[in-house]
């Protein structure tokens, strides 16, 4: 896919990049965009378009990341942006990994055990992305809020905020790799791949949003805390 | 998982390079393309880490002594006037379509790999099965040393070769490996 620009349909751009949807929604964009270019829909929804561009492209060329211009947008709106992406995990790309592992897990042969492995570790997963999650929300999301608004005082110190980072996305894809290398028995090979399809979603919304976070986030909090 | 390819790009065109590494990116894994305009750069970056060379004809003519005995590893890119057929060194030609493109550099890939990689589709050994179960049931490097009597430079091995043949890293996916085949109960 070309390289977005705020003149383009939003519409093109999406049949282009079915991925983007998620993204879009978090920016509160639904379907039915008709023919109206992007920088129209940003006015609309009061939107920095600069940002919300910076953002598509982001998430969808891997190997771009414009590490100056996000940070030169204020903390405020990529920690708004992080908070929906957080939330659309939860509520979204979580469920919906759950609701094809449960009905491939009832379709497939009850003798399977093997299966309910699979269940188990990813209800580990889910806890751990939930506990990552709720420490965004309690600590480093305000903690950057709190900096931006120059109010140092009342800035909670973080401690090895990313300690845990890489271990949640290396649980991801070792459940990938438990089903391509190791699956057994029988099983509904259907309802097996909607599974895979929808962990790899979740990976790679994670993967991408991980750049916004260790490159920008972390750092930013840091620029903060000395500029404070 | 592939070790990924080391590749040294020379040449003074920065279109050239820019353009080679943006394919060799988009069509193929585990590459990591590094680029220079100068042999004699390239010479001040550990010359001999690379897994290939591209490089234009003058400069491989110049340094035929550091090219020749790597030239199972080297790929000239020719323009298309250079006559390069009686040296044997392989070539890509820059004046090639997409798709005649991406076709050679996957057979010069491929020829690579073939060398360097290994099958390593193993099952595990019942000294690594022993090994497996005790961290399943989340015992510690020290404890299944003592456990199975040996020193804790073995354990980690073990650790090491269960990974690679599985291809599963956490502690948490080994664990439900074990589950899934019966090695404990679940």
């Amino acid at each position: 896919m070309a390289f977005i620009q705020a003149e383009m349909k939003l519409s093109d751009v999406i049949l282009n990049e079915t991925s983007l949807i998620p993204v879009t929604t978090r920016f509160g964009i639904h379907l039915g965009l008709g023919d109206k270019t992007i920088r129209t829909i940003c006015k609309e929804k009061n939107l920095d378009v600069d940002f919300f561009v910076s953002i598509l492209n982001t998430f969808i060329h891997v190997n771009y990341f414009p590490q100056n211009k996000l940070l030169s947008f204020c903390g405020t709106p990529i920690v708004d942006y992080l908070t929906k992406t957080n939330q659309s995990y939860e509520r979204f790309l979580l469920p919906n990994i759950e609701r094809h592992l449960n009905s491939f897990i009832e379709r497939s042969n009850p003798e399977n055990t093997s299966l309910e492995a699979l269940r188990k570790f990813f209800q580990l997963f889910k806890k751990e992305m939930k506990t990552r999650i709720e420490r965004d929300n309690v600590n480093i999301f305000p903690l950057v809020k709190d900096l931006t608004n120059k109010f140092p005082e009342e800035a909670v110190v973080l401690e090895n905020f990313d300690e845990t980072e890489d271990v949640l996305e290396e649980k991801l894809l070792d459940m990938k790799i438990i089903m391509v290398k190791h699956l057994n028995g029988e099983y509904d090979e259907n309802l097996c791949y909607a599974v895979l399809v929808s962990i790899c979603n979740l990976e790679k919304d994670i993967n991408q949003n991980n750049r916004i976070r260790n490159k920008i986030l972390f750092p930013l909090i840091e620029a903060l805390k000395k500029k404070n | 998982m592939a070790i990924s390819k080391k590749i040294a790009i020379i040449s003074p065109f920065s279109l050239v390079n820019y353009g080679l590494r943006q394919l060799m990116i988009e069509y193929f894994d585990q590459i990591n393309c590094h680029i220079f305009s100068s042999v004699e750069q390239m010479m001040d970056s550990l010359p001999d880490s690379y897994d290939l060379y591209f490089v234009i004809s003058e400069p491989v003519l110049i340094n035929y002594d550091f090219f020749l005995p790597r030239k199972a590893k080297t790929i000239v890119m020719t323009l298309g006037s250079e006559n390069y057929n009686s040296t044997s060194f392989f070539t890509l030609p820059l004046y090639s379509g997409l798709s005649q493109t991406i076709d050679s550099l996957q057979s010069m890939l491929e020829k690579l790999s073939s060398h360097s990689a290994e099958d390593n589709q193993e099952e595990l050994s019942s000294r690594e099965i022993d090994v497996l179960k005790l961290i399943a049931k989340g015992k510690m490097n020290k404890e299944i040393a003592e456990i199975l009597f040996i020193s804790l430079n073995t354990v980690l091995t073990h650790r090491k070769n269960i990974t690679a043949k599985l291809g599963i890293k956490t502690v948490s996916g080994l664990t439900f490996y074990a589950m899934m085949n019966g090695y404990i109960k679940g």
